[in-house]
């Protein structure tokens, strides 16, 4: 059941006044029936799976919280009577002991998610349903699932949080509706707050969650929804200036594809009182890649960077290579471990989102261009003491639309699924433009459908701070034009959302 | 102050109620009357008028503005309201009648008009084509006349259990509640012809009647396939089924009827089911297909598409040799001519046919062909 389905929203529509009928202890139990009722709709067998990680993980954190309080005790009991060396080697044992735990509740969660991913990407599902002879289901949402718990297990072995007491809590934490399809990649210290917390009608919040789907569904379906079948299915075949086009056209499309995903759950949340964590904060806005790379996805890059990155940065086997580099190239030493984890972290990213080739170069290709303005970053620093003038309005459009178009490229890896193709698509736009061909392209899309999406592209320009403070009546005409000039119903088959393929 | 007696989390989630104005009420309301209003107004626009293409949407809307006092009902699809004349049932038998019949009309779409025409009348007399018999199961194609047939008719438990057995996989019930989640991507088609029936929209029928005047005769027809199987689909029976217990419920005597048409064509296989399924019934049974020459139809004169359909005077003929039938089997229908609340309704509809049958020959005659059918 996709998020712009109408039975989807007719369900929302009866959960609400549900939801707040309720004494306040009986409402997030609903939540947790609304959750499981959602994720059964896809498919019960997906269910299975989310239980069997749920439950896993909740044994595991469980474990390893008891393990801890067990050693916290052991050490406050024994303080007088344990040296300190005696503390630190019981500690190490305990940690040691507790780590066993982690890797095992990783290595249940990963391996599932990992050999969804294969089967996802790869042909492997069809010959291993030929072989069983039963369809392998994919659960919905796995990778966004998996990566909420995991967050979640890993802070528990941190001391971050306290283990979950109640399943039922950590399933509603892990397979909370809204966030099912597309995340945001929720922790568990945050979300669980808001969401287990008994909350009244807040008309404040329930107004501005209203606000945030509408614009949600606007962008969604009035924008994306236009825009992504020519940029995936017909303006790929062209190459030259088109191909520019269709890059654009397809980082809008994404764009509004995914930030109208997020504004749906996040606005849904909301007016159920719930907080969930923001996803997005203006990514087109940004004029360098670490910027964009700080307000795209926000919650999968926090991820990676807490959960990958630094622990790889500081893991022994790094520690030790760098060590090594240190005795022949001081000043290398110095970034190894640096160059090292974000290379590592964007190769993981790239697998996450997808078993495929073209995946691992997009993260690759991320992770390159990075390293690269982090190098260039004195270089930056000189020209612009030379030339101060240089830091005016004009510059900030100029490495605003850099940055776009940077950041578009490396997407066109989505647009070709092929690494040779997209190299060449990106090479033919300088090599041989046929601007001529321009008209053509254009043509993949009726001209009042490009209109339309052009003005709900500077409608989003207006941003999302300055629209809501218009008056319920603007917000009752932005319904209206979803309900009119939205891509939905008979006839479209794309109300799946792009993000979801991850 | 906030009361002593609430818990700490009780008064943490405190918080003083804001006064609403009374004109900021008013103000509310009238924003979302406004707004149902213009969305009603833009389903309105976007939804097919059915005017200069697919006419046969109008029809069952129109019988809606019928006086609703026929003693025959005529249930069936094209095979019904292009081939019979009810005004010629009235002009030569006196029998008052209306034909509620759609495209590609379904013997589940039948069992529902025939249901919501109950609800403002009981005729005396059900004829029912037989011809969607051949259709065990909702089609591929059968989405468009769904809507044709469907969207037209007034929200009753009949309506959504029509639309509930007639939908494909792919379509949602909720799209005929509000039929502008079907048709809001015809905003990029609108043309004159939706503004200028925004509001009027030009009569089609005639007692649910589609006239066409002109002449192409039929010619070489191709012979019939051999199918794989011949019996009827369990879907179809069950409806055929459905409409004759509800004309017993109510007293109603059913006529199962078989249009003369070349073509889709009608195996005797099929015929040989209807017949043994009205003999077990006590039902009527008229198969008009082998009585071409005692109905004085020629193929040649009297169809508009080659056989597929009869034209206006094709189904003039056939409208004689139904009354006749019906008045030997029966015996319930009487000649209403000379009874005043009829002679005023027929008058007004015997007028505009001859009006239109005028208008007809007259374009005929001037441009070959019947233009106004196709206009907008």
């Amino acid at each position: 059941m996709p998020l712009t389905s109408i039975a989807f929203v007719g369900g929302l529509a009866l959960l609400m006044p549900l939801y707040y009928a309720l004494p306040m202890k009986t409402r997030w139990p609903l939540l947790l029936l609304a959750s499981l009722g959602f994720y059964a709709f896809a498919g019960w067998r997906g269910l299975c799976y989310v239980l069997f990680t749920v439950i896993s993980t909740w044994l595991i954190a469980w474990r390893i919280d008891t393990m801890q309080a067990r050693q916290k005790a052991y050490v406050a009991e024994h303080r007088a009577e344990l040296s300190r060396e005696e503390r630190k080697a019981y500690n190490a044992v305990q940690k040691r002991a507790q780590r066993r735990w982690l890797i095992l509740g990783l290595a249940v969660n990963l391996g599932i998610m990992a050999f969804m991913i294969v089967l996802k990407s790869t042909s492997l599902k069809g010959t291993l349903e030929d072989a069983l002879r039963f369809e392998i289901l994919i659960p919905l949402g796995i990778s966004y699932y998996t990566f909420r718990i995991m967050g979640y297990l890993i802070d528990v072995y941190w001391g971050k949080v306290r283990a979950q007491k109640n399943p039922a809590k950590l399933t509603l934490f892990t397979i909370f509706f809204p966030q099912v399809w597309m995340g945001p990649i929720s922790r568990y210290e945050y979300l669980s707050e808001t969401l287990l917390a008994p909350r009244k009608f807040d008309w404040d919040s329930f107004q501005s969650g209203a606000q945030r789907m509408i614009f949600g569904y606007f962008k969604k379906l009035v924008i994306a929804e236009r825009l992504i079948g020519p940029a995936l299915r017909d303006l790929p075949k062209l190459d030259g200036i088109s191909a520019l086009l269709n890059m654009v056209v397809y980082a809008a499309a994404l764009y509004c594809d995914f930030t109208g995903g997020i504004d749906i759950a996040i606005g849904i949340g909301e007016c159920f009182g719930i907080k969930m964590e923001e996803n997005f904060d203006s990514p087109f806005r940004s004029k360098n890649i670490f910027e964009y790379w700080r307000r795209w996805h926000i919650t999968m890059g926090t991820w990676f960077r807490d959960y990958v990155f630094y622990p790889v940065s500081v893991a022994k086997p790094l520690q030790k290579l760098t060590a090594k580099i240190k005795q022949k190239h001081p000043k290398l030493a110095r970034r190894a471990p640096v160059y090292i984890a974000t290379m590592v972290t964007w190769f993981v990213t790239g697998i996450w989102h997808g078993a495929a080739w073209n995946y691992i170069a997009w993260g690759l290709a991320n992770g390159v261009v990075i390293l690269i303005s982090q190098e260039l970053q004195p270089l930056y620093g000189k020209f612009h003491t030379r030339f101060p003038k240089m830091n005016g309005k004009a510059y900030d459009a100029f490495q605003i639309a850099r940055t776009f178009l940077l950041m578009a490229f490396i997407r066109a890896f989505d647009i070709y699924l092929d690494v040779p193709l997209t190299f060449s698509r990106f090479a033919s736009i300088f090599i041989r433009p046929h601007f001529g061909a321009l008209s053509e392209a254009l043509q993949v899309l009726p001209w009042l459908d490009w209109l339309v999406a052009g003005l709900g592209i500077c409608l989003l320009l207006i941003g999302t701070k300055r629209l809501r403070r218009l008056p319920a009546a603007f917000w009752l005409l932005l319904v209206l034009a979803i309900l009119v000039f939205g891509v939905y119903g008979l006839g479209y088959d794309a109300s799946a959302f792009v993000y979801t393929r991850f | 102050m906030l009361p002593r007696a609430m818990s700490w989390r009780q008064r943490s989630q405190f918080k003083p109620r804001k006064e609403v104005s009374p004109l900021k009420k008013i103000l509310s309301l009238a924003l979302c009357i406004t707004f149902f209003l213009a969305l009603t107004a833009a389903q309105n626009l976007l939804m097919p008028k059915y005017m200069a293409e697919s006419r046969e949407g109008r029809l069952t809307g129109e019988y809606y503005q019928d006086s609703h006092r026929n003693d025959l009902l005529i249930i069936g699809d094209c095979e019904v309201y292009e081939n019979i004349s009810p005004i010629t049932l009235w002009e030569e038998f006196g029998i008052p009648s209306f034909i509620r019949g759609n495209a590609k009309q379904l013997m589940w779409h039948s069992f529902a008009m025939l249901e919501d025409a109950l609800r403002y009348e009981t005729p005396k007399v059900v004829l029912l084509s037989v011809l969607a018999m051949m259709y065990g199961a909702p089609t591929r194609d059968i989405e468009p006349y769904n809507r044709m047939a469907l969207d037209g008719l007034r929200w009753s438990r009949a309506k959504a259990d029509a639309v509930r057995a007639s939908m494909l996989p792919e379509e949602s019930f909720s799209s005929y509640v509000l039929p502008l989640l079907r048709f809001h991507g015809r905003w990029s088609e609108l043309g004159r012809t939706d503004w200028q029936h925004y509001f009027a929209k030009r009569q089609v029928g005639i007692a649910g009647f589609v006239m066409r005047s002109d002449v192409k005769p039929a010619g070489w027809i191709p012979p019939p396939k051999l199918l794989p199987n011949y019996d009827f689909g369990d879907m179809a029976w069950e409806y055929l089924d459905k409409i004759a217990a509800l004309c017993e419920a109510r007293g109603i005597q059913l006529v199962l009827f078989k249009a003369p048409s070349l073509t889709p064509h009608w195996y005797g296989e099929w015929d040989a089911q209807i017949a043994q399924y009205a003999l077990e019934h006590n039902l009527a049974y008229l198969n008009a297909l082998d009585k071409a020459d005692e109905i004085g139809l020629d193929y040649a004169l009297d169809t508009y598409d080659a056989g597929l359909h009869l034209n206006r005077q094709g189904a003039e003929k056939m409208a004689v040799y139904l009354g006749e039938f019906l008045k030997d089997h029966c015996p319930e229908l009487i000649d209403r001519r000379g009874e005043e609340i009829f002679d005023r309704d027929w008058a007004v509809k015997c007028a505009q046919y001859h009006a239109m049958r005028a208008a007809q020959e007259r374009e005929i005659a001037a441009l070959g062909e019947v233009r106004t059918f196709f206009a907008d």
